[in-house]
């Protein structure tokens, strides 16, 4: 027995050892306090927490607290990094998502439509069209906007998200946002770090800056949400910095007073060695494969000596001569320059070496650091450890609070003064908890929760539907549906009769039923039943459009069309009424393919993400076996959502054998300009289908053009769109759900649209006593 | 013993390298591009803009260098406490990992203490008194414990006790974080792995008991005159332990590994989640991180069942 004992007292303290390794629920404070990274709130009470704001927020009770349901959060809560729309939610509500909650110049409203911030704007924008084509928006914003701090917001805060965001030190982080506003006219030289000053941006007095669109970008019919623009808290991102103007533009610039310290110059020191040495290690990197790289004969393709040698006569060269060679592509000796691989080369030495004559210069002479460099290098960081976490100085409507165990919470900012409407929000704290989604219905219901939000299975649908006296909802169609995307270059697919033959082969009916339990509806194209567009040529569009449904012999007419006429043999006409024999006779042992004229078979290789299991395994049921009656071999497997991005976004155009239909949601953006997901330009972009047609390239150019005032051009170029995708077939849309918000009856006053969601309406929701 | 300890764990560096030379290998053979997974799905503007974006990150997260490389960074990342910055959170593993690591830990401590005590004491009633009611009841309970899956019980309770009798919440995370409300969250959840748990533990400890109370120094201990209780708690049961400390040495074990099912069924905070996660997003540098913790724990685990059988079986000797 007292070995016994003794195990049990081993186990007994194995366990309390363990549970004091892992702490207890209320002083977790990060190991990473410590270093100065950035630290997890304790779970404690929210009005015991320390420092997470000046004045304490009220408790957290079921009387004044909004609770939304959530399948999962990040707790990332600026714009850059990862992108859950959960965690959007929370940003719309403390202000760092663009909307008309952050105090953005120009918003979209509640019909997605861009308009003026009349919160915001002490006075109209005045939009200015240049002699050079550009065009400037000069914004004089209210004198009486905050941040929660209770600072002034300034026209500084508004030039500096630009400045902030599109700096190399932002960049380099590689965060997503650090090509917004490309737009804007000198973009490229600031965010090259080849200016200091941002030719698109001025500052005029403290509460009027000016920002100008490039020529190449206008005029544009979605122009204003180009030149929309959102404060960034200057003071508390980079407090020794200070934004100026200039002739060139508006610049950053260290506040008076401010001296770089011994510490701040090692750090400067160490952190061009580490510059010197990627720049080092890209220019020799490159030099090496110049070196190495041979033809299929194993020659070599270039000849070092040659870069050499070059690189003397270019050294000796001014600046303009040597853009006057890079012009004419050699020297005026008649030295060729090559097919750009030794100027590429030239490039990376020329970088490697002014990193290296900087590094020189700091070292020789500490005083002459750029302490400019040093600080924005050092906010940059800081708000990608710290207040990308703990967003301490906002503007929203609410106030971060904490970010722990799966759960964020903010509390009303009383420093807000009102959404476009002026309008401020009366609950005082907002909880957007993660929980299982299964179960969102019976929590709201049962008061667990107070929204459950974008509902789309029909058995919950139904069970809200049921319970009006504890649940209400409001429904609207989905901005963006599942579809099955289409490469449009390669492969089978690459013809258009091909495409439309598979939209030919799904029942796009069965999709609503299963996978919407019947609340859903079908889309004939890349469009949301509550565009605007949609609303005024919809009827025109239906009218017109192709409605794909189960149709064999529709299937086999647009094959008709394709190389895809003929028998194995490659000259005998392939018959349907010989398929459909062959499928009545055994259809799991169907062998009569189409082929064309060089005895290459008709396959189509689909690939489905295993997430996505219910519509994948729809599709595998339908198309591969329909598809037998117009002899398309349809070959579909599934694989992991991360793969399966990689074939969409990556194709190996050499395999004929790659995937080249793939299956996933989609969801519209607002504004929605399709010649990014469309024209040839973006391919390699947002352009993923890969459609290169020359016939639809003009209409999106000539609607991009169009006046922002001028809807009608735009209208006409998205019917014409509309109907080309609904021939063309670069992706099917398969489903369009309808989506159900539903809360608890205590909730009053919420609207929800497919563009404003629950966040954005949060001013206008009350919570009944 | 001591000296047999620090040996094992000596043993256990070169075990340790090799597993992790074994996963770092396997996860870089995943299809699939972790940076493509990294970064928004639109948004640009144009190929040379997407491009500037992918090779940005490919080279802040070292993707840019060879596998080998790859490696040896980690494991130097690694030994000195650094694990990395996760592809999908895009911040320190460590900082993603200690709440739910701390969550998981909480969660399965309770159930797996509160299992084991129980099914000690089902175990060792079953076994004294075969085909009693007691017996027959807790071996068909025990059969349905095995059978049924984990979310069936979660469902279940959720419904009964959080959506109906509306007495506990029905899952997610203290929203105060007061002791009371930390109890009412842990209950269902921990009722849950307990019952799972119970019925396989409180049928291994049954069958030990019936087969310690058949031996010869039984029928000895109660011929010489020993009451019942001395006979079943000093000679049985002690006997009986053997199996019972494998079982309890791989509970400890999974303490930290996570319960994935009754996590998501309850929408609980931690670990398990979080692997599955890693897995699906191709988050290399988390996936590492918690399959080498889950191998050091196995490890580790078999060493305190070694340990453990020296301390119930006086024929084991370490050395």
């Amino acid at each position: 027995m007292k070995k016994t004992s003794k195990v049990l007292s081993v186990f007994l303290a194995l366990s309390m050892m363990l549970t004091a390794c892992g702490g207890g629920s209320n002083n977790e404070s990060s190991t990473a306090s410590e270093s100065g990274e950035v630290s997890e709130v304790a779970s404690g009470e929210v009005s015991e927490e320390p420092g997470t704001a000046a004045s304490e927020p009220e408790k957290m009770t079921d009387a004044n607290t909004l609770v939304v349901g959530s399948p999962e959060l990040n707790g990332d809560y600026i714009n850059g990094f990862t992108n859950s729309s959960y965690d959007v939610w929370i940003r719309r509500l403390i202000g760092t998502y663009e909307g008309d909650l952050s105090y953005a110049t120009y918003a979209a409203n509640e019909a997605g439509e861009f308009i003026i911030n009349p919160t915001v704007n002490a006075a109209d924008p005045v939009r200015t069209a240049n002699e050079d084509g550009s065009v400037t928006y000069t914004y004089k914003i209210a004198d009486n906007l905050l941040w929660s701090d209770g600072e002034p917001i300034t026209a500084a805060d508004y030039v500096f998200t630009s400045l902030f965001r599109n700096g190399k030190a932002w960049g380099d982080l590689g965060a997503a946002n650090a090509t917004t506003g490309s737009e804007l006219k000198g973009y490229s030289a600031y965010h090259s770090g080849e200016s200091a000053a941002h030719a698109g941006l001025h500052l005029i007095d403290e509460h009027t800056f000016s920002l100008t669109l490039d020529a190449a970008y206008v005029p544009y019919f979605y122009e204003t949400a180009m030149a929309a623009m959102v404060p960034t808290p200057l003071h508390r991102y980079a407090p020794n910095l200070r934004v100026v103007d200039s002739e060139e533009g508006a610049m950053l610039q260290t506040v008076e007073g401010y001296t770089v310290t011994d510490e701040d110059k090692a750090s400067l020191v160490a952190n061009q060695e580490k510059v010197v040495a990627e720049k080092r290690k890209a220019y020799d990197a490159e030099r090496q494969w110049a070196i190495d790289e041979t033809d299929a004969d194993g020659k070599k393709v270039y000849d070092i000596a040659e870069y050499d040698a070059l690189v003397t006569k270019l050294d000796a060269l001014s600046e303009e001569e040597l853009a006057a060679a890079k012009k004419a592509g050699q020297l005026a000796d008649g030295t060729s320059l090559g097919d750009g691989e030794w100027m590429g080369l030239y490039g990376l030495e020329l970088e490697a070496r002014a990193a290296e004559a900087t590094l020189k210069t700091y070292k020789e002479n500490p005083d002459s650091m750029d302490p400019l460099q040093l600080l924005m290098t050092e906010s940059a960081l800081e708000v990608a450890q710290n207040f990308r976490f703990k967003p301490d100085v906002t503007c929203g409507p609410y106030k971060f609070v904490e970010f722990s165990n799966g759960m964020a919470k903010v509390t009303i900012n009383d420093k807000f003064v009102g959404n476009k409407d002026g309008k401020k929000p009366t609950i005082q704290n907002v909880i957007v908890q993660t929980i299982n989604t299964d179960l969102e219905v019976d929590y709201a219901m049962s008061g667990q929760i107070d929204l459950a939000i974008g509902v789309v299975e029909g058995a919950k649908i139904d069970k809200a539907r049921e319970n009006a006296d504890s649940v209400g909802y409001i429904n609207y169609p989905r901005n963006g549906y599942g579809f099955m995307p289409i490469l449009t270059d390669i492969g089978a697919t690459q013809y258009k009769g091909v495409r439309q033959a598979i939209a030919f082969c799904l029942d796009r009916e069965e999709f609503v039923q299963t996978i919407c339990g019947g609340y859903g509806t079908v889309v004939q194209g890349a469009y949301g039943l509550n565009m605007w567009e949609y609303e005024a040529k919809g009827e025109e569009l239906e009218e017109k459009a192709i409605n794909y449904t189960l149709n064999p012999d529709e299937a086999n007419k647009a094959l008709d069309t394709t190389p895809y006429l003929y028998e194995a043999d490659g000259t005998t006409k392939w018959d349907p009424e010989k398929a459909k024999a062959a499928y009545d006779a055994n259809k799991e042992a169907f062998d009569y393919w189409r082929y064309d004229e060089n005895g290459k078979q008709l396959t189509v290789y689909h690939e489905g993400s295993i997430e996505a299991k219910e519509v994948s395994g729809l599709i595998s049921v339908q198309v591969p076996d329909n598809a037998k009656l117009c002899g398309m071999q349809y070959i579909f497997k599934s694989t992991d959502f991360a793969t399966m991005l990689t074939h969409y976004y990556n194709p190996d155009t050499a395999d004929e054998k790659a995937p080249t239909v793939f299956n996933m949601g989609n969801s519209f953006s607002v504004p929605n300009d399709p010649y990014y997901q469309t024209h040839s330009s973006q391919i390699g972009a947002d352009n993923k289908s890969r459609i290169n047609d020359p016939t639809i390239d003009p209409v999106l150019e000539e609607m991009r053009k169009a006046d922002p005032t001028d809807r009608e051009t735009w209208l006409k170029g998205w019917l014409t769109y509309e109907l080309w995708y609904n021939d063309y077939m670069p992706g099917v849309p398969l489903y369009g759900n309808d989506y159900h918000d539903i809360y608890n009856v205590r909730v009053k006053g919420l609207e929800t649209t497919p563009m404003w969601d629950w966040a954005n309406d949060i001013c206008d929701v009350t919570l009944a006593q | 013993m001591i000296r047999y300890i620090l040996k094992r764990l000596l043993n256990l560096i070169p075990v340790l390298l090799i597993i992790s030379i074994l996963l770092f290998g396997i996860s870089q053979l995943m299809p699939g591009d972790p940076v493509l997974q990294m970064m928004p799905q639109g948004g640009y503007k144009d190929a040379a803009a997407k491009e500037e974006m992918y090779e940005k990150i490919k080279k802040q997260y070292g993707f840019d260098k060879s596998v080998p490389e790859q490696y040896l960074g980690w494991l130097s990342r690694t030994l000195k406490g650094d694990l990395g910055q996760s592809t999908k959170y895009r911040r320190p593993v460590t900082q993603i990992i200690g709440e739910p690591l701390r969550n998981s830990l909480i969660l399965n401590l309770g159930s797996t203490f509160i299992s084991f005590i129980l099914a000690v004491i089902i175990g060792i009633k079953s076994a004294v008194r075969p085909n009693s009611f007691f017996d027959k009841f807790f071996q068909v309970f025990s059969l349905a414990g095995i059978s049924l899956p984990t979310f069936f019980f979660g469902i279940t309770l959720i419904y009964i006790f959080a959506l109906k009798l509306r007495w506990l919440p029905p899952g997610g995370m203290p929203r105060s974080g007061t002791i009371g409300e930390w109890v009412a969250t842990l209950i269902l959840p921990t009722a849950t792995l307990t019952l799972v748990s119970l019925a396989s533990t409180s049928r291994y400890v049954r069958t030990a008991m019936l087969d310690a109370l058949s031996q010869d120094y039984i029928r000895t201990a109660r011929a010489k005159g020993l009451n019942e209780r001395a006979v079943i708690y000093r000679h049985a049961f002690r006997n009986a332990l053997i199996p019972v400390v494998t079982i309890v040495a791989w509970a400890i074990t999974g303490l930290l590994g996570g319960s994935a099912i009754t996590e998501q069924v309850f929408a609980y905070k931690g670990i398990g989640r979080f692997l599955i996660q890693s897995v699906l997003s191709q988050d290399y540098n988390l996936l590492m991180a918690l399959n080498m913790m889950y191998a050091l724990m196995s490890v580790l685990g078999n060493l305190l069942m070694d340990i453990g059988y020296s301390l119930v079986d006086p024929r084991v000797r370490l050395d």
